[in-house]
């Protein structure tokens, strides 16, 4: 008995090199499934989880915007006043700007068939609040309250509104970009991630490049690479959205030139291209209100 | 049934709070010190379930494109299994040790997934995690006794009957 259990044994040790070969085969196909298998309901798992908790994290924002209206209601007569007429001069001073800029619209679209060019893309903005961040990536990324349901779709351009330089009235600024979209929500990446590549072009050279974030977010600075090596650029130079790739609105402004530790305001790498740094106008962690270009429907 | 609602309906309260609290910038781990409690009184496969639609919450809702929560939460169930079976004490009070220590281990499973900032996020959010340690070890024996009143009226098993139930296992 005992050696027909110790001859069983043998036997079980001995394990031929096509069955390795086999089972071997067989773990990779199984982990290869389930990679696939868990890309795919991640994806749906993410969608459905965001739409989930949306009712739940938008109450409490509203919650918070009636606080703050509320709050509103108990400042000073004169203070609301003076706000008032202010609000009121910058919404004629848009308005005008508005109509000048609706008569240029119409006259492209009419040069452009007459020459039969191609008609370009307009954008329309779909207004969003910042529903949720995460403390470890906070000024990478953050969710808004708009998703698929509005028409926004990935890579569209977010913006915000601020002064910058001298301006008397805000301007839209970019922001970042869409990332990912469920019915409900979306995850913006900011300019000063690495998930947000977008083609800018700079206001005194003309010269275009790519900026990306760093890898690190906490500098406050996104990368200008691929700038042409003889580009002349200074401090404090504006970096504005361009049409190349046809997913952006151009002239949005996004950034100004730093200078580099050594006070040159771009750097070569590899003798290849120039990069530089650019600060971006809006801080990612103070926005509040954003809006996402979408392509108007035709 | 009511079990399995219990655990799907405090795991995605729990989740929702600390959603709330992050947009605000406070790191309150809720979701943790629940799980901790769930995976005592219900077994650790129903943690474990919680733990996955917990993870799901916390992280895809907060634009996560991946389950980083996961390790972290599974770690929590194994702190538990621990303490139910290896710590001698029956208090409750006691319990603000693994409440103080359920936020720091959260907290450094999380790092790595964010290596890009790594010594930024180390140096802003310590303090936070503090702090946060201090509130969980007064939060943890107060959701036991919360918790436990109320499955009491329920009729579901009790966190401070956890042991009795293992040494009858036994």
């Amino acid at each position: 008995m005992n050696r027909r259990k110790d001859n069983l044994l043998a036997k079980r040790r001995e394990v031929s090199p096509a069955h390795l070969i086999v089972s071997a085969a067989a773990a990779a196909l199984v982990l290869l499934l389930a990679f696939a298998a868990y890309c795919t309901v991640r994806r749906t798992a993410a969608r459905m989880s965001a739409d989930f908790y949306y009712p739940f994290l938008k109450t409490v924002r509203g919650l918070e915007d009636s606080y703050a209206d509320g709050a509103l209601l108990m400042q000073n007569r004169k203070t609301l006043a003076a706000a008032l007429v202010k609000l009121q001069k910058e919404n004629f001073e848009l308005a005008s700007g508005r109509a000048v800029l609706q008569d240029l619209r119409t006259e492209n679209e009419m040069l452009r068939q007459t020459l039969r060019l191609r008609r370009k893309h307009n954008f329309v903005p779909v207004f969003a609040e910042v529903l949720t961040r995460d403390p470890m990536s906070w000024n990478e990324q953050f969710v808004i309250d708009r998703g698929s349901d509005s028409g926004i779709s990935e890579g569209d351009p977010v913006v915000t509104s601020a002064l910058i330089r001298n301006m008397s009235i805000p301007t839209a600024v970019l922001i970042g970009r869409v990332k990912s979209v469920s019915r409900h929500t979306a995850v913006v990446s900011t300019l000063l991630s690495g998930d947000c590549r977008l083609g800018v072009t700079l206001a005194k050279s003309r010269a275009s490049g790519i900026l990306e974030g760093t890898e690190d977010a906490g500098t406050g600075f996104a990368l200008l690479r691929y700038l042409p090596v003889k580009t002349h650029m200074e401090e404090g130079d504006m970096a504005f959205t361009n049409s190349f790739s046809g997913n952006n609105p151009p002239g949005i402004p996004v950034g100004e030139i730093v200078p580099w530790a050594d006070g040159a305001a771009g750097r070569e790498h590899d003798h290849v291209y120039l990069e530089a740094r650019v600060h971006p106008f809006v801080r990612p962690d103070a926005v509040r209100f954003v809006a996402v270009y979408i392509r108007e429907k035709s | 049934m009511t079990e399995t609602l219990y655990i799907l309906f405090f795991t995605a309260f729990a989740v929702m709070l600390e959603l709330i609290l992050r947009s605000f910038g406070l790191f309150l781990p809720l979701a943790a010190l629940f799980l901790f409690y769930a995976a005592t009184v219900f077994g650790c496969r129903a943690a474990g379930a919680a733990a996955l639609l917990a993870a799901c919450g916390l992280d895809f809702v907060s634009g996560s494109p991946h389950l980083w929560s996961l390790p972290a939460f599974a770690l929590v169930i194994a702190f538990s299994w621990f303490w139910l079976n290896r710590v001698e004490s029956e208090s409750i009070l006691l319990h603000a040790v693994p409440g103080a220590l359920i936020v720091p281990l959260i907290w450094l499973c999380r790092l790595p997934f964010f290596p890009d900032r790594l010594l930024l996020n180390v140096l802003t959010q310590l303090p936070d995690v503090v702090t946060a340690s201090v509130v969980c070890a007064l939060l943890l024996p107060l959701e036991i006794y919360f918790f436990d009143t109320m499955n009491e009226k329920l009729g579901v098993d009790l966190y401070t009957d956890a042991k009795i139930r293992l040494h009858n296992e036994l």
